[in-house]
C-alpha cells in the first residue's frame, strides 16, 4: 500500500480569473456609479471629470458628490463581504453574519445616542467616532460576559444579548428624542445610506477598514484548518482563542467604521460569501478576497439601483439590501434544512 | 535512549471534577499502544492532555522535552491527533483535507505546496488507498472512506507521536481491520502510535502494548497476555470474556456480565 503511485493533481483550485473577473465587474459598477444619477453622464464625461477636465458642474457632480459615495460603497461593501466570510469561517456555519456578535447594533446605538443628544452636525466627527467606540465597547462587553476562552455558543448567546441591549438603547434614544425632527433623523439614519457623503467620511472609515482587513485576512489559512473542528485545528497549531479574538475585533472595527459613516446596511455580509463560495470549492480560506469583491459589487449595484428605481421618495440603500437579503436568507435556511434532511434521513 | 513519551503523575481536571487522577507510563518509539478502558475511564481526556489540547498537572515529556515548553507549531509537528467522529464542516476536497496535515509544517495553501510536501500528501493518500478519491469532496464519501481520509491527514503530518481517539468507531469490520493494520504499519516506521479502542480482539492481536484505564487511573500496562486477564475484565469492565486461540493469536469476545 505504501509504494508511490501517480496521484492525480486534485486540489480544487479556485476558478481561474475569479478575482480579476470580480475586480473587473467592480470597476465597471464603480464607473456606472459615477455616471448614473439625476444628471446622467457619459463614460467619457466621467473619465474626464475624474482627470479634472471638462465642465465645472460635471467636476463637482463626479468628484464631490458621486466619487465619495462610490468609494464608500466599495470600502463598506468589501468590508461587509469580508466580515461575513471571516465570521462564517470562524463559526464554520454558512448562515453566520457580521451582526452576530452585536457590533453593528452597538455602533448604531452609539451613533443614535449622539443624534438624540443633538451633538452631531452634518459633517461632525462625533457621530462616527461614537459608532466606532460603540462597536469596540460591544467587543469588550462580549468578552467580559462570555470570557476570553468562551465557547462559540456562549459567544453567540452573549452577542444576542448585546444586540438586544443595543436595540433597546436605540429604541430608548428615539423615545427620548428632544423633538420629532431628531426622532426622524435617527429613523432615517438607521435605514442606512451612502447619500450626501463627502471625502471626509471616506477618510474617516477607510483607515479602520484597512486595519480590519489586515486582521481578518492574516489568519486565512487557519479558517481552512478549522473545518476539521476546533480541537483538530488546535492540534495543528492554530491558536483558536486568539483567532476568535482577531475575528471579533476585526469585524467590530470594520463594521463599526462602516456603520459610522453609512448607518446599518444589512445582509451584504451574509449574501456576498454565499454567491462566491461554490466558485472557490467551499474553501473558507480562499473565500475571503472574492467575498470582499462580491460585497463591494453588491453594495455598488444596490446604491445604483436606489437611484434608478422610480419612487416618490428616496429609497435608502440599507432598506433595499434588507428587502433583497431577507428572502435570500430564508432561501439559505431552507436549502440548509433540506440538505441536512438528505444527509441524516 | 530517551522515551518517545513519558507521563508522570498526570492529572486532568475538568471543572470541579478530576477526570484523570494518576497516569504514569513510559512509551518507546515504533510501538502500537492500545488504550483500553470502559466509558468514562478518562481515555479521551488523557489523549487530549498528551496532545496539549487541555491543561494537565504532572509531567508529560515528549522525546525528553516537557510538553509545556514546546511552542505551538513545534508541538503540532511532534504530535498528530485524530479526534473522534471524523466530522468536517465544509465540503473540501479530500486532497485539501489531507494537505492540512502539512499545516504545522507551514503549508498554508494546498494549491501552492513545495514538491516535497506534494510528495508527502500523495504518499499519505496512496497509503490509505484513497488516491483515486483525491478530487472528491469529503462530504460525498462513505464513512469508511472519510475515516481513511482523516487518517491520511494525520499520517501526512509525519509526527513522531500519533494519537488516535477511537479511529475504528462506526466503521465496518473491513475498515476496522484496515485502519488498525495501517496504524500498526505506521508504528513500524518508527512512530509511537496510541489508539483508543474498544475492540478487544484487534487490540490483543495488533497492539504491542496495552494500557488499561479505569476511573481515571492507569490500572495495567503491558503485553496483551499480561493486561487482558479474566480478573482485569471482571474488575474493570464487569464482563466475562470468551477466549479462543487462533494460531499465535487470541480471539477475545465479551460473553456476559461478570
Amino acid at each position: 500500500m505504501s509504494d508511490q503511485a501517480a496521484v492525480p493533481a486534485a486540489t480544487s483550485k479556485p476558478r481561474r480569473g475569479l478575482v480579476p473577473g470580480l475586480a473587473g465587474v467592480m470597476v465597471l459598477l464603480f464607473v456606472m456609479s459615477l455616471a448614473i444619477g439625476p444628471v446622467q453622464l457619459g463614460f467619457a464625461d466621467v473619465l474626464h471629470a475624474l482627470a479634472g477636465l471638462g465642465a465645472e458642474e460635471n467636476l463637482i457632480i463626479v468628484r464631490e458628490i458621486r466619487l465619495p459615495r462610490a468609494l464608500l460603497a466599495v470600502a463598506i461593501g468589501g468590508m461587509l463581504g469580508l466580515s461575513g466570510a471571516a465570521m462564517q469561517g470562524l463559526l464554520r456555519n454558512p448562515l453566520a453574519a457580521p451582526s452576530l456578535f452585536g457590533a453593528p447594533q452597538a455602533a448604531a446605538f452609539a451613533a443614535v445616542s449622539v443624534l438624540a443628544l443633538g451633538w452631531s452636525d452634518a459633517l461632525g466627527w462625533s457621530l462616527p467616532f461614537a459608532a466606532i467606540a460603540g462597536a469596540f465597547l460591544s467587543v469588550f462587553l462580549l468578552l467580559a460576559v462570555a470570557g476570553r476562552n468562551a465557547s462559540l455558543l456562549l459567544l453567540i448567546l452573549s452577542g444576542l444579548a448585546i444586540s438586544a441591549l443595543a436595540g433597546a438603547g436605540t429604541a430608548l434614544a428615539m423615545n427620548l428624542a428632544p423633538n420629532p425632527f431628531a426622532a426622524l433623523e435617527i429613523a432615517f439614519w438607521l435605514l442606512g445610506s451612502l447619500e450626501d457623503r463627502s471625502m471626509r467620511h471616506v477618510l474617516l472609515a477607510v483607515p479602520f477598514i484597512a486595519v480590519a482587513t489586515v486582521l481578518l485576512v492574516a489568519p486565512r489559512a487557519a479558517f481552512r484548518a478549522l473545518a476539521l473542528g476546533e480541537e483538530a485545528a488546535e492540534s495543528l497549531g492554530v491558536n483558536v482563542a486568539r483567532l476568535r479574538l482577531l475575528v471579533i475585533t476585526g469585524v467590530a472595527l470594520g463594521v463599526g467604521a462602516s456603520v459610522a459613516v453609512a448607518g446599518t446596511i444589512a445582509f451584504i455580509g451574509l449574501v456576498a460569501p454565499h454567491l462566491v463560495r461554490p466558485l472557490v470549492a467551499h474553501d473558507p480560506a480562499r473565500l475571503l478576497a472574492p467575498a470582499a469583491l462580491a460585497g463591494a459589487c453588491l453594495l455598488l449595484a444596490a446604491d445604483i439601483a436606489v437611484r434608478v428605481i422610480p419612487a416618490t421618495s428616496d429609497i435608502k440603500v440599507g432598506v433595499l439590501t434588507s428587502i433583497i437579503g431577507v428572502p435570500f436568507f430564508l432561501f439559505l435556511i431552507l436549502k440548509q434544512r433540506f440538505s441536512l434532511a438528505g444527509e441524516e434521513a | 535512549m530517551t522515551s518517545a513519551l513519558s507521563l508522570a503523575n498526570v492529572m486532568v481536571a475538568r471543572g470541579a471534577r478530576d477526570i484523570v487522577l494518576d497516569a504514569t507510563a513510559t512509551f518507546s518509539s515504533g510501538r502500537l499502544v492500545a488504550l483500553l478502558g470502559p466509558n468514562g475511564a478518562g481515555k479521551s481526556t488523557l489523549i487530549r492532555a498528551i496532545a496539549g489540547l487541555i491543561p494537565a498537572r504532572g509531567e508529560i515529556d515528549i522525546g525528553g522535552i516537557p510538553l509545556a515548553t514546546l511552542d505551538r507549531k513545534h508541538r503540532a509537528r511532534t504530535i498528530a491527533y485524530l479526534p473522534q467522529g471524523h466530522h468536517i464542516h465544509w465540503p473540501l476536497s479530500v486532497r485539501d483535507v489531507v494537505a492540512l496535515g502539512r499545516y504545522p509544517h507551514g503549508v498554508n495553501d494546498p494549491a501552492r505546496m513545495s514538491a516535497e510536501n506534494e510528495r508527502i500528501v500523495d504518499e499519505a493518500l496512496t497509503r490509505m488507498d484513497i488516491a483515486a478519491l483525491a478530487g472528491r469532496t469529503v462530504t460525498t464519501l462513505s464513512g469508511g472512506e472519510r475515516a481513511r481520509a482523516m487518517l491520511a491527514r494525520v499520517l501526512a503530518t509525519k509526527a513522531p507521536v500519533l494519537l488516535a481517539d477511537e479511529p475504528t468507531a462506526s466503521l465496518d469490520p473491513r475498515h476496522q481491520i484496515a485502519v488498525m493494520q495501517e496504524l500498526k504499519a505506521e508504528s513500524r516506521r518508527g512512530t509511537l502510535v496510541i489508539a483508543v479502542t474498544h475492540d478487544l480482539t484487534l487490540a490483543s492481536r495488533l497492539a504491542d502494548e496495552i494500557v488499561l484505564m479505569d476511573k481515571g487511573s492507569i490500572v495495567a500496562h503491558g503485553t496483551a497476555a499480561e493486561v487482558l486477564t479474566d480478573e482485569s475484565f471482571a474488575a474493570v469492565y464487569g464482563v466475562k470474556v470468551l477466549r479462543k486461540r487462533v494460531g499465535e493469536e487470541t480471539l477475545i469476545a465479551p460473553w456476559g456480565l461478570a
